[in-house]
């Protein structure tokens, strides 16, 4: 394990606070950030890999994680066979043997697509007409139909989106790119969680899901709050003005150096560090939770005031924060597992993000930034061609995701599921390639972005993994 | 010493003579009809391999019998003597042996006429004079030294003459014939009558190294050093020639294919088509990267260095070999060790990130500006000493004016740039016109207008531009579109398209079997079609030419090795197409 950890965990939060001034929002706030730097490296971490393997395509990336498992189906995946085939029986050789989540030793019977397919855009990709704005952006998609993950259930299965990985514990993409290349504002986390209410399902999300893993703690996501402030504590309590607070705060800077000259403690150096970043967001946060410089008919492309815990308002503040400099950002919806009612679900989850997803690839473009940002929009798997009642379950053999950006082959579909959308047939990407191409297009060759731990060098893509060329320029 | 036992009779003169006649007549036959066959069994293939192992030992026993006998001439052991029976009677075999094995090995042809006959009848002679040599010691009495013998020593200087002629003509039919010769002092070149060297000829590298001619200075070159020893006048392996360009362009056996002399070289070091082969002194990557940048623009003989695409990996490689800028109108940029600790401490005066853009290139960047870094124009200013290193310089949101632009017109290797919500405006653009290489322009948030636009018709480079929030007009923004657009180039591509997709059409294949004949169609459709579409030995796709019949079906594999498995024993894997077969049912 790493030593600096180690000291790190001997000075937990608690006595930590107990040395220094209690109740100061500055203080809560450091406490977020309780990992610290790596000793020894003060200032900004500027990352592993530098300079980049190869030339980056981009330099921070925006994942908009549909948690639950949208329907490749009926949104992605034009399957007319499905739709002949509809209430007969599933042809047992798709299934037969295949790992199956709540359909387990029950009749298998296929159901045709919800919802009718449109061509978008000059390329004249398919899309579910439910789908519309998304479709207003298809030239700038690149649909990959051939998805294929390892397991069935949702918190393993984002475990594995997630870190490359079932087992928990290892470190997540955001937290890899972040120990990679660093971040590129001092001002804010290099990595940051968003969730959104709405759609009707609110099923848990595991922290562990953006946890840094075994790698230094302080390229963990940080999950912002999506409604109010952010940040809890970022504003000074009533009756504590600004420079009152700040100098608190440089008085406690001040003893925390003088007590270090006497024990001398690498951690303590990283505390004095985290004070400075609080304090910088102290000014950051306000300035980025912030929306009247958003003009009206900004507010409108996304469809949001702002600042109200929907998707897409935070598909905005996700666009606020790239152009601060933030290297990975999540924005997670859950509200995509339709085990029943799916046609009715659908059009609720499709409503609640087509919009503002589109938004974001717009608006990004204009500002000339999609050409260095990828968007990625997808779930941790699909759902089967079979019906679950008026539902589909959770299917891991072929399923869509959606990239855009730099470096991303614009209008393109890539990859194909069979007849009937079960197994991925024609060029399959797993999540060990989606994380190759990810890295390799932040200018990382997965295979030499290592972490020693417990004796042995991990990767994000283990030992697999090769990055997709035919989703790139 | 004395103890070696008298053996004090002769052997049967006349049945050895008799021997050695018969032996010396069938290794003449070999010197005077050389055997040619159409198809070469590999048993005789691998034979032939075994010349070169095997003729090392002739020539080492051939050489200390020769010494042997010269100390026997003057140190009368017994011991010595036996000796040196031991050693005709190895080098007589080893010689014969060597012989066999040199025919084997010559019938697959390949070598020049001319050596390859020298070769063969010094070889062939070696070996008769080593026979006699053997026959006379035989049917002399083994125990007591023999002294000179004017039959017997003269034979034995003889053959080792023979042994040294045969020794270099098999060196020049594996390495060449000049490969002694070719470093040979000239003092010894005169005495044995090799004309002189004449400084090689140093192909004329023009004033502008682009007028270079890529197959004279870069290519044959390559050629002659590594590749004419087997492709070349003595020997044609695969009956290529790369010793002209006119017959490398005919190509080998396989037809004229100059790529495949290109795919040659880059196939993986264990596979047997690589060249050179693997115990070969192999090319340098450079020399790799050369050939196939020639091979693949057209492989033309009188092409220049001008005339050519060149991608940034071969502008490196002429870089090193012609001393080459890239191209004409760019400005180099300094080697990253020269000004590594310079970058650094920029960097950090300035508060930016100025990085390179990736490992092992001497590019620079500014990745990214946060809002409040402060960088403006003064920063700007400071870049100077790396200005010809930066390609990318994102400094969207900093303090921009047009006074920073001039120093952004003096970094001529530039492809990205972002001035978003700067204040640039109109008049600063004029610095942009003489940047070469520019791709990325962020102007969003500025005030430029139609006007400002105006320098930037000139830089054909472009390809994305961003004006949102600027004070451009669609009007001008579609005059801007068409000055960059290169209709005439992109006709050209289209050209390209159709001329290719016409390739494709002609080489497309009909093979008719006609109609009416419908049991003939039958039969044919059962035996073409194999009942498996996955190898039921190793669950891969087949191999449509992998195919066993059995019991009237067509069983298909996915290698040689799941066939020869079948054919060992195929009840389990006739259990398994069963089963298979069920299954897909």
């Amino acid at each position: 394990m790493n030593p600096f950890f180690e000291a790190a965990q001997r000075i937990n939060r608690r006595h930590f606070l107990g040395k220094a001034a209690k109740g100061i929002g500055a203080i809560a706030l450091a406490s977020l950030f309780n990992s610290g730097r790596l000793a020894g490296e003060p200032g900004q971490w500027r990352g592993v890999v530098k300079p980049p393997h190869v030339a980056p395509k981009i330099r921070r990336v925006i994942h908009l994680y549909m948690a639950g498992g949208p329907s490749h189906l009926d949104l992605f995946d034009p399957k007319p066979d499905l739709a002949r085939l509809h209430e007969e029986p599933m042809p047992e050789s798709y299934t037969k043997g295949q790992p199956i989540a709540q359909l387990q030793g029950r009749e298998l019977t296929c159901m045709a697509p919800n919802y009718a397919f449109r061509r978008y855009g000059q390329s004249g990709m398919e899309m579910a007409e439910i789908l519309p704005h998304l479709g207003g952006v298809a030239d700038e998609l690149c649909l990959v139909r051939s998805m294929v993950t390892e397991q069935i259930n949702h918190d393993p299965a984002h475990t594995f989106m997630n870190t490359g990985s079932i087992i928990p514990g290892r470190p997540s993409m955001g937290a890899w790119t972040l120990y990679a290349l660093g971040n590129e504002t001092e001002n804010l986390p290099g990595f940051i969680v968003l969730t959104s209410e709405g759609g009707g399902q609110a099923q848990p999300i595991s922290s562990r899901q953006w946890s840094a893993g075994f790698l230094p703690g302080k390229f963990q996501g940080v999950k912002f709050q999506s409604a109010g402030d952010p940040v809890s504590y970022v504003s000074p309590p009533p009756g504590v003005s600004h420079q009152c607070q700040s100098e608190v705060v440089k008085h406690v800077k001040d003893l925390n150096r003088e007590f270090n000259e006497v024990v001398d403690d690498p951690d303590l150096a990283t505390r004095i560090a985290q004070y400075e970043l609080a304090a910088r967001m102290q000014m950051s946060v306000p300035e980025l939770s912030d929306l009247s410089d958003e003009p009206q008919h900004i507010l409108d492309l996304y469809g949001t005031e702002g600042g109200d815990g929907t998707f897409a308002s935070n598909c905005l503040m996700a666009r606020r924060l790239a152009e601060r400099g933030v290297r990975f950002i999540q924005v997670y919806h859950r509200g995509w597992d339709h085990h029943g009612d799916i046609k009715n679900g659908l059009a609720a989850a499709s409503g609640y993000v087509d919009q503002a997803s589109a938004a974001l690839i717009t608006d990004l473009k204009q500002r000339g930034m999609l050409d260095d940002t990828l968007v990625i929009w997808g779930g941790e798997f699909g759902r089967t061609p079979m019906a679950q009642g008026t539902g589909r379950d959770h299917h891991i053999k072929g399923f869509s995701l959606l990239m855009a950006g730099g470096g991303i082959r614009g209008g393109t579909t890539y990859g194909a599921t069979d007849e009937l959308g079960y197994n991925a047939i024609e060029n399959p990407v797993s999540i060990h390639d989606f994380h190759a191409t990810l890295l390799h297009l932040l200018g990382i060759d997965h295979r030499y972005l290592t972490f020693r731990y417990q004796g042995r060098d991990f990767r994000l893509t283990d030992v697999f993994g090769d990055p997709v060329t035919g989703v790139m320029t | 010493m004395t103890s070696v036992k008298a053996r004090p009779y002769r052997r049967g003169g006349r049945f050895v003579a008799g021997l050695a006649g018969f032996l010396t007549l069938i290794l003449l036959a070999f010197g005077l009809w050389p055997v040619s066959l159409d198809v070469i069994p590999e048993a005789v293939r691998f034979g032939g391999r075994l010349h070169p192992v095997l003729v090392h030992l002739p020539i080492g026993f051939l050489v200390a019998l020769l010494v042997l006998e010269m100390v026997d001439l003057f140190i009368r052991s017994a011991l010595l003597h036996h000796a040196t029976y031991i050693m005709a009677w190895l080098a007589a075999g080893a010689a014969l042996l060597a012989v066999v094995a040199g025919v084997l090995l010559a019938l697959p042809g390949g070598y020049s006429e001319e050596l390859l006959f020298r070769h063969r009848w010094l070889g062939v002679l070696t070996a008769v004079g080593a026979i006699w040599m053997l026959a006379w010691k035989i049917t002399r009495p083994l125990d007591k030294p023999h002294g000179w013998s004017f039959v017997y020593h003269p034979l034995l200087l003889v053959t080792a003459g023979f042994l040294g002629g045969a020794g270099h003509y098999g060196g020049s039919l594996t390495h060449g014939s000049d490969y002694l010769t070719a470093y040979m002092p000239n003092a010894l070149r005169s005495l044995i009558g090799v004309p002189e060297r004449v400084p090689a000829e140093a192909v004329a590298v023009p004033d502008d190294p682009r007028d270079t001619v890529v197959f004279a200075a870069l290519v044959d070159p390559i050629f002659q050093t590594r590749c004419v020893s087997c492709h070349g006048p003595e020997r044609q392996r695969g009956g290529l020639r790369l010793d002209s360009h006119d017959l490398l362009v005919q190509g080998g056996e396989s037809g004229p294919d100059t790529g495949l002399i290109a795919r040659s070289l880059r196939l993986p070091i264990d596979d047997d088509r690589r060249m050179p082969p693997r115990d070969r002194t192999q090319l340098t990557a450079d020399e790799i990267a050369i050939i196939t940048w020639w091979v693949r623009s057209g492989a033309d003989e009188h092409a220049r260095v001008r005339d050519l695409e060149k991608t940034a990996v071969i502008e490196r490689v002429l870089k090193r070999k012609l001393n080459l800028t890239p191209e004409e109108d760019t400005v180099p940029m300094r080697e990253w060790d020269e000004i590594a600790s310079l970058v650094e401490t920029l960097g950090a005066e300035m508060g930016v990130r100025l990085q390179r853009v990736e490992r092992g290139s001497d590019a620079l960047e500014i990745p990214f500006l946060t809002p409040d870094s402060g960088f403006g124009d003064e920063e700007l200013a400071r870049l100077a000493p790396v200005e010809a290193n930066m390609v990318t310089l994102n400094i969207g949101r900093g303090r921009i004016t047009d006074d920073g632009m001039e120093h952004i017109g003096r970094m001529k290797n530039l492809t990205r740039l972002d001035l978003s919500n700067t204040q640039v405006s109109d008049a600063g653009l004029i610095h942009l016109a003489e940047l070469p290489r520019l791709e990325y322009l962020n102007l969003y948030g500025t005030k430029i207008t139609d006007g400002g636009l105006k320098p930037l018709q000139r830089v054909s480079s472009l390809r994305r531009i961003y004006l949102w929030q600027t004070g451009v007009t669609d009007e001008g923004l579609a005059t801007l579109y068409q000055s960059l657009r290169d209709e005439a180039r992109i006709e050209m591509w289209r050209e390209e398209i159709r001329h290719l997709e016409r390739m494709i059409e002609a080489s497309e294949i009909v093979i008719d079997l006609g109609h009416g004949d419908s049991s003939g169609e039958a039969g044919a459709t059962g035996a073409a079609d194999p009942v498996n579409g996955k190898c039921p030995v190793s669950g891969r796709p087949v191999d449509p030419q992998q195919t066993v019949e059995h019991g009237g079906r067509l069983i298909a594999f996915c290698c040689r090795d799941c066939r020869a498995r079948f054919d060992d024993d195929p009840d389990p894997i006739l259990a398994e197409i069963d089963a298979g077969s069920r299954e897909d049912d």
